[in-house]
């Protein structure tokens, strides 16, 4: 599998005086098995780069290739594509309007053509990846608490069973616990398939602790494309970006400025609880 | 003096069956008590459904409590001779600015308020320019809002409920749909007001790192008030805090990591500085 964007630009108001490039110039190749990490400031080109992505939006130059063939080319199937490249918007609640949770998540394994039985299947299994019980299967989605609707938005689109699951936002407006439980399902479903994850986020702590490889976007470019501990070093460029790092990577430069031999690419609690009592220990250290 | 002063108050919204008939109603504030005196900075933390975002419309009459009571600044919530006065002085902002806008220039958005109630032209003007002037947005005062970044729209929304000189700002989520530039800089604005003007704000959040610097926090849960005190005392309570589906400041999680560990820290660190300071003092 590979989905790649060769330098692709779009363009807002095309050949009036208003015009803006929301991309200009991205090139970026994804393949089977990633969990990427989506980062930019509001307008930098971030959405409307994933609509891309599914052929929702057609680039005003560039082409978009999934496994070599353009999408946007005229005989290419941009049905079946929606099946390979699933995209969760920003509160996708608000988008269920099925009478049943269990006909909801079965429309969009319907309308790619499967049958009743193998849209149920495909239901059931999203349903369980997301943790939404079978006691919920026949109730109005409408009654169903806000993190509860946000899964069965997300199942909507598992149940597709897309090669490549695109999020934007998917944890906006949600308390901690409700964050948790999502992104660890995120995370589970994305070992557990092998599949890969685009995730859309403005918490630098959730992309340092579950991506493994982040995509930086800035004026409609993507200006960083590394692994978390590197990108998230160039700590002063992404503070000028409007973009900042993990809680965690500003303790631990602010321990290393103090004299302690701190690693200043740890990026979670754990990492950061190995590093300073290793720290702490070591003959050079405090003690 | 109390600014806000709310006296063990229930609100519960109806409900309906699918045929239409009333069920039992959903209870979603049950005796919640909250004094806030003039110029202090408040959090409200709670999960979802826990009851803050009722609770925050009682503070400006959108909502008045069935029973108990609400005052704001000495005016009872549940008379309607009030209501108008109490949105003056006690403004409102929510989650997303996209709905909260009206017009297609920037001053002229933050005027509408003003105009709406009568006050004189001139003044209105020095009103608008002292509002954008005190969220630094004056340089956009011709703009059109929808062509701002989401955490610029904000300070816009904060500077239109400035404009009405209230005495209280609360805001509602106002930080969920932005980047954490646009975070950052609406949560300065809100600290700069309640410092240099002595504006109460009550601001509900889910991120646990605005909570840091303010003066107190009361946290919700199944419609009550179930915590209350300053952020160190709210966050040394860390498996309380997760009991509830909230969280604590990730240094706060590392230093009650760190203590587990062995290490003799004290509790509710909350920010880098006092854990490197604590840190470092090990020392021998």
């Amino acid at each position: 599998m590979e989905l790649k964007t060769e330098n692709i630009i779009y363009e807002y108001d095309s050949g009036t005086g208003y015009a803006k490039r929301a991309l200009d110039g991205v090139n970026v190749t994804v393949r089977e098995n990633e969990f990427i990490g989506l980062i930019g400031h509001t307008g930098s080109g971030k959405s409307t780069f994933i609509q891309h992505l599914n052929g929702l939006v057609k680039p005003t130059e560039g082409r978009v290739l999934w496994n070599g063939r353009d999408i946007n080319s005229k005989d290419f199937d941009r049905r079946a594509l929606r099946g390979h490249v699933g995209l969760v918007f920003q509160y996708p609640e608000y988008q269920l309007f099925e009478t049943t949770v269990l006909k909801d998540v079965e429309f969009g394994p319907k309308n790619l053509g499967l049958s009743e039985e193998e849209a149920l299947e495909r239901a059931r299994e999203a349903l369980a990846m997301v943790g939404i019980e079978k006691e919920f299967y026949q109730v109005s989605p409408f009654n169903l608490s806000g993190g509860q609707k946000r899964r069965v938005a997300i199942a909507g689109v598992l149940a597709m069973k897309p090669d490549v699951l695109i999020l934007d936002e998917p944890t906006a407006g949600l308390d901690p616990k409700g964050r948790d439980e999502i992104l660890g399902r995120i995370a589970g479903i994305q070992k557990e398939t092998g599949n890969t994850v685009i995730l859309v986020s403005h918490s630098m702590d959730e992309i340092g602790e579950f991506v493994n490889r982040v995509l930086v976007m800035d004026e409609g470019r993507i200006v960083m494309d590394d692994e978390p501990r590197v990108v998230f070093s160039r700590l002063e460029e992404l503070d000028k970006k409007g973009l900042s790092a993990p809680q965690i990577t500003y303790i631990m430069r602010d321990l290393k400025k103090a004299g302690l031999d701190a690693d200043t690419s740890a990026l979670t609690v754990e990492e950061a609880k190995k590093s300073i009592l290793r720290a702490l220990k070591s003959p050079r250290g405090p003690y | 003096m109390s600014i806000i002063s709310a006296k063990k108050i229930k609100y519960a919204y109806p409900r309906k069956d699918d045929e239409g008939n009333e069920t039992e109603p959903f209870v979603a504030l049950d005796g919640v008590s909250l004094e806030a005196n003039e110029g202090e900075f408040i959090t409200i933390l709670g999960h979802n459904g826990s009851g803050k975002s009722t609770f925050a419309k009682h503070l400006n009459a959108l909502l008045v409590p069935d029973e108990g009571s609400v005052f704001i600044d000495g005016m009872d919530t549940s008379e309607d001779d009030y209501t108008l006065k109490i949105r003056e002085t006690a403004g409102m902002v929510f989650q997303n600015p996209d709905n909260q806008m009206v017009s297609s220039v920037v001053d002229e958005e933050v005027g509408f308020g003003p105009e709406n109630i009568g006050v004189p032209t001139e003044e209105i003007w020095k009103r608008v320019e002292s509002a954008l002037n005190a969220v630094g947005m004056y340089a956009y005062k011709e703009s059109n809002p929808g062509r701002l970044s989401g955490g610029q729209k904000q300070r816009v929304a904060i500077a239109s409920v400035l404009a009405m000189n209230p005495k209280c700002i609360v805001l509602d989520e106002p930080t969920a749909m932005l980047d954490p530039g646009g975070r950052k800089d609406v949560l300065d604005v809100l600290h700069d007001l309640n410092k240099r003007n002595g504006v109460t704000v009550i601001l509900i959040t889910h991120n646990m790192e605005e909570v840091t610097a303010s003066d107190r926090v009361f946290v919700m849960d199944k419609g009550r008030v179930v915590m209350n005190g300053t952020p160190e005392e709210i966050f040394s309570r860390v498996e309380e805090m997760k009991s509830l589906r909230l969280d604590v400041p990730k240094v706060t999680i590392l230093a009650h990591e760190l203590k587990k560990s062995g290490l003799p820290l004290k509790d509710g660190i909350l920010t880098s500085e006092e854990l490197v300071r604590e840190i470092m003092s090990l020392r021998i």
